[in-house]
């Protein structure tokens, strides 16, 4: 079965972050949008439907956090995975709405396996 | 008899009466006067005994010689009622005498059985008769008779005259005896001085041949005997036996008594007083107040008929001395009460003046060494106690160890120095006099000083009972040496003395120690000084230790305070550490990605891809450094996963080889083959073991004692914790860095405490936090001059932190 090509949206305030993602995820076929921030992200979001989005917690204007409960609002089966360079903000119940919690890495293999999982488990 | 005859008799007789001789030679002196001129061959005079009316035979005088008259005074003549002798001499006439009338016991009557009776009488009263002896009846005629009857006057009027002059010389007599008793009661001190005058001078007086003794009792003393010149021991035991209330029941009347000795209320006497024929009671009042009795006992022949030998003149006498005795008696006794009021009151001052004194230099002093000086200053100072020389002895209570802190002793000097201080001296602290006897002892014998030091006590228990019992009291008590030298055989060389004085200084608590102190010029009133003066000593101690305690927890608080201020500073700083590591985050995730790239794209066994890995690597290592730094804070981020800790070690080590080797520090990795894997987070525990390596490292080149052993051994060793019921790894790292300093060890575990210039102060925290984390243990053993040995050890298996790994929303699911 060919497998449809999946949009993901990285959301994050640091441009070569994004760049990184997007060059690295492309690699691995998917297609990629890209915001700046969260409220960025929201519009995106409604615009674009993405299959998935990865999301930054510390960034300019609404947190990444406060980003995933609205996107979450907006349609609840759209898959999150947060990025943070913070492992901590993972024992908070806030952040549990998301999918899946990556510490970020100039490594993205666990990201992209994460993606991988998270994918699949909304394909089923 | 012719008139100048009669004449001339009567010229002589009153010659012979008005002579200024005794009245007895008069009498005597008159009837061989009567008998030479033939008036009777035998003359005897009886006299009326004016107490019992009888008549008694004073003496007889006989001209022929033939009569062999018994010496005189001659007993009294038993009372025969038949006798003309006996019959009332109211008659102005003279009685002829028969033989009917003879006494039996009368010998010269026997010898002269026939006479006549002459009264001798005056106006007012009769003295008694003149008695005319003959062997054969003869009569006198009237012209004679009335002669005689002249004569008998005369001789009556002698017998008069001889009374009065008696009487008054008793009543001078009296005056004088009252008077002597008054002075000697004026100037008497006390009761016994008072009572000592008593019976010589009274009772030799009053009462012939008596045997005397003053019995003094009141109701609040206890009954006393004073026998002066009676040296009967038993007596007084008898006496003092005796019941007050038997006493004060027979006795405490208002008026003189005579007792009968052997009647029942006197029973308690009757052993010793039987030798007494009666005893006169004298009451001693004073403004009401019955202070006691006055009791004679009279020494006479118990088969003499007359139980009162006392004329009531006399016991009148007898009543005043009483009152004056009681006067006496309630004076001194006052004196006796003002004198121990004031003694009392001057007692208190100087105890009150030394407590107040003490109390200041007491309580002025810092430390419990301080107060046991100066309270071994003050007991052997002359100007103190005099109790030279003088220990202390402190409690220990682990193990109830004795051991001796402290000698003193007065070397004697300073009391003639006037230069030195004195207690009584208010211009001197006592701290100062305390200083001086201490350093005058210690410079004096410092033979003494080292046999005290070496004076150690074990176990009091095993002590003499005295010794023991002494202990327990609260007070100071003085036992003999003896009791104490058994403790310790030194002891009676540093204390001598036969008698040693025992201080036990109670605590609050607890016994805090003891004093010993030569005892041997105590004496007993210095007791109470001494116990007042240990009092104020213990409070002070008991102050000093409370004292002690709030600087301690004072101490505590301010450190608590310290580490509280240092973990306030560690979280701003952590904070501040976790933004800038976010800030060096995101940075290092683009340059590591983007390397990662080119790394790929980078054709293989070229120079270039070896560059890149390079990049790729280190930038991995500074990832790993920031995600330690971002959770130091909350190091819960732990990978568990097993791993083998040799090798572990292994790849540790293997980073610092060069290094090792240029600094020549020689490395020896004794591992335990073939362990089982340790549940734990590698990273971690890598992390561990290099902030470890690095901290020996430096502690080995920063060493600057010349030291040559460089040197740095791992182990690792399975074990068996007992308790926890696990089995663990040690990990132990033992360098020969020197060691650390021991006023520092106790804060290496604190963020931010470094020794070094450069250090963080994070090093052993983070280690510490992350062994934590792994339900381990990390200790570090010092030895200071050699080196350091860190011991960690970790649970082989630990599912509890295998759990926590799980996250919590793969549980949701």
């Amino acid at each position: 079965m060919e497998t449809r090509q999946y949009t993901i949206l990285v959301v994050d305030d640091e441009e070569n972050i994004r760049w990184l993602y997007k060059e690295e995820l492309e690699d691995e076929g998917y297609r990629i949008a890209a915001a700046a921030s969260g409220e960025e992200a929201l519009d995106l979001v409604s615009e674009l439907k993405p299959d998935l989005v990865i999301m930054d917690i510390k960034m300019p204007g609404i947190s990444g956090v406060d980003a995933l409960i609205k996107i979450k609002e907006i349609d609840k089966n759209i898959p999150v995975i947060i990025c943070s360079a913070y492992s901590d903000y993972k024992q908070d119940f806030s952040t549990w709405a998301s999918d899946a919690y990556i510490v970020k890495s100039s490594n993205l293999d666990e990201l992209k396996k994460a993606i991988t999982r998270v994918l699949g488990e909304h394909q089923t | 008899m012719d008139y100048q005859q009669r004449y001339e008799t009567l010229t002589k007789v009153i010659e012979i009466s008005s002579s200024a001789i005794q009245i007895n030679d008069r009498l005597m002196q008159t009837a061989h006067f009567l008998c030479l001129k033939g008036l009777a061959p035998t003359i005897a005079f009886y006299l009326l005994q004016h107490r019992d009316r009888r008549l008694t035979l004073r003496l007889a005088a006989d001209s022929g010689g033939s009569l062999q008259l018994p010496a005189p005074p001659y007993s009294y003549a038993p009372p025969n009622p038949s006798d003309p002798l006996c019959t009332p001499l109211s008659t102005r006439t003279a009685n002829p005498l028969t033989p009917d009338f003879i006494n039996p016991d009368d010998l010269f009557r026997k010898a002269r059985p026939y006479g006549w009776s002459l009264p001798l009488i005056d106006e007012t009263q009769a003295y008694g008769t003149m008695v005319l002896l003959h062997h054969e009846h003869f009569t006198i005629d009237d012209e004679d008779l009335q002669f005689m009857l002249v004569i008998c006057r005369q001789i009556a009027s002698s017998l008069r005259e001889d009374i009065l002059r008696k009487r008054s010389q008793k009543k001078v007599r009296r005056l004088k005896f009252l008077h002597r008793i008054g002075a000697r009661l004026n100037v008497s001190e006390d009761l016994q001085s008072i009572f000592s005058q008593l019976p010589d001078s009274s009772l030799t007086f009053f009462v012939h041949s008596a045997s005397a003794l003053t019995i003094y009792a009141t109701e609040n003393m206890p009954l006393q005997i004073l026998d002066q010149g009676f040296k009967d021991k038993t007596l007084r035991a008898i006496g003092l036996d005796t019941s007050r209330a038997q006493i004060s029941r027979a006795k405490f009347t208002s008026q003189p008594t005579v007792v009968d000795i052997n009647s029942p209320s006197t029973s308690s006497y009757q052993n010793f007083f039987t030798r007494f024929s009666a005893h006169i009671t004298l009451p001693l009042i004073s403004r009401g107040v019955r202070l006691g009795t006055l009791e004679f006992f009279l020494d006479q022949d118990p088969k003499a008929q007359y139980l009162l030998p006392l004329e009531k003149p006399e016991l009148e006498l007898l009543e005043i001395l009483a009152v004056h005795l009681a006067a006496t008696v309630e004076r001194t006794r006052t004196q006796n009460q003002l004198n121990s009021a004031n003694q009392a009151s001057l007692l208190r001052t100087r105890q009150l003046t030394i407590s107040h004194r003490m109390k200041n230099a007491l309580l002025a002093a810092d430390t419990p060494e301080e107060i046991n000086r100066l309270t071994l200053g003050a007991l052997v100072s002359t100007e103190g106690f005099s109790c030279s020389p003088a220990i202390y002895i402190e409690y220990q209570e682990e193990g109830k160890f004795w051991h001796t802190l402290f000698y003193a002793s007065d070397p004697g000097s300073l009391s003639t120095d006037h230069n030195s201080p004195k207690i009584t001296d208010d211009a001197t602290p006592l701290k100062v006099l305390t200083r001086h006897l201490l350093q005058a002892s210690a410079d004096l014998d410092t033979h003494t000083t080292e046999t005290m030091n070496t004076l150690k006590f074990a176990n009091f228990e095993t002590a003499p009972g005295r010794f023991r019992q002494a202990l327990s009291e609260k007070k100071p008590t003085i036992i003999p040496t003896r009791f104490v030298s058994a403790l310790n055989s030194k002891l009676a060389d540093i204390i001598p003395g036969r008698n040693i004085l025992i201080i036990p200084i109670h605590g609050k608590e607890h016994l805090k120690g003891l004093i010993l102190a030569n005892a041997d010029r105590i004496k007993e009133p210095d007791i109470s000084y001494i116990t007042l003066f240990t009092d104020a000593a213990t409070l002070a101690l008991d102050n000093t230790e409370l004292y002690q305690r709030l600087q301690n927890s004072l101490a505590t608080l301010n450190n608590a305070q310290s580490r509280l201020t240092q973990s306030e500073k560690l979280m701003a700083l952590g904070e501040m550490a976790t933004s800038i590591a976010h800030e060096i985050k995101n940075p290092l995730v683009s340059i590591g990605g983007f390397a990662r790239r080119l790394h790929k794209q980078i054709p293989e066994e070229s120079r270039e891809k070896g560059y890149s890995l390079i990049i790729t690597k280190e930038i991995e290592r500074l990832e790993e450094i920031v995600n330690n730094v971002l959770s130091f804070s909350r190091a819960d981020k732990k990978v568990f996963a097993p791993n083998d800790i040799n090798q572990l070690i292994s790849n540790i080590t293997a980073l610092f080889t060069r290094e090792l080797k240029k600094l020549n520090i020689e490395l020896k990795l004794q591992l335990t083959p073939d362990m089982p894997p340790v549940e734990c987070d590698g990273n971690q525990i890598k992390q561990v073991l290099i902030n470890l390596m690095n901290n020996s490292i430096q502690a080995i080149t920063g060493r600057n004692d010349g030291s040559e052993e460089h040197r740095i051994i791992i182990r690792s060793t399975p074990y068996c914790n007992l308790d926890k019921q696990q089995d663990r790894v040690l990990i132990e790292l033992e360098d020969t860095g020197g060691g650390i300093q021991e006023e520092t060890i106790h804060d290496i575990f604190n963020p931010f405490f470094t020794t070094k210039h450069d250090g963080t102060g994070l090093g052993l925290p983070i280690c510490h936090r992350i062994i934590l984390n792994h339900k381990g243990e990390i200790r570090i053993h010092n030895q200071v001059g050699r080196g350091i040995k860190v011991v960690i050890s970790l649970p082989f298996n630990h599912r509890e932190n295998h759990e926590r790994t799980v996250s919590p929303y793969q549980q949701e699911r």
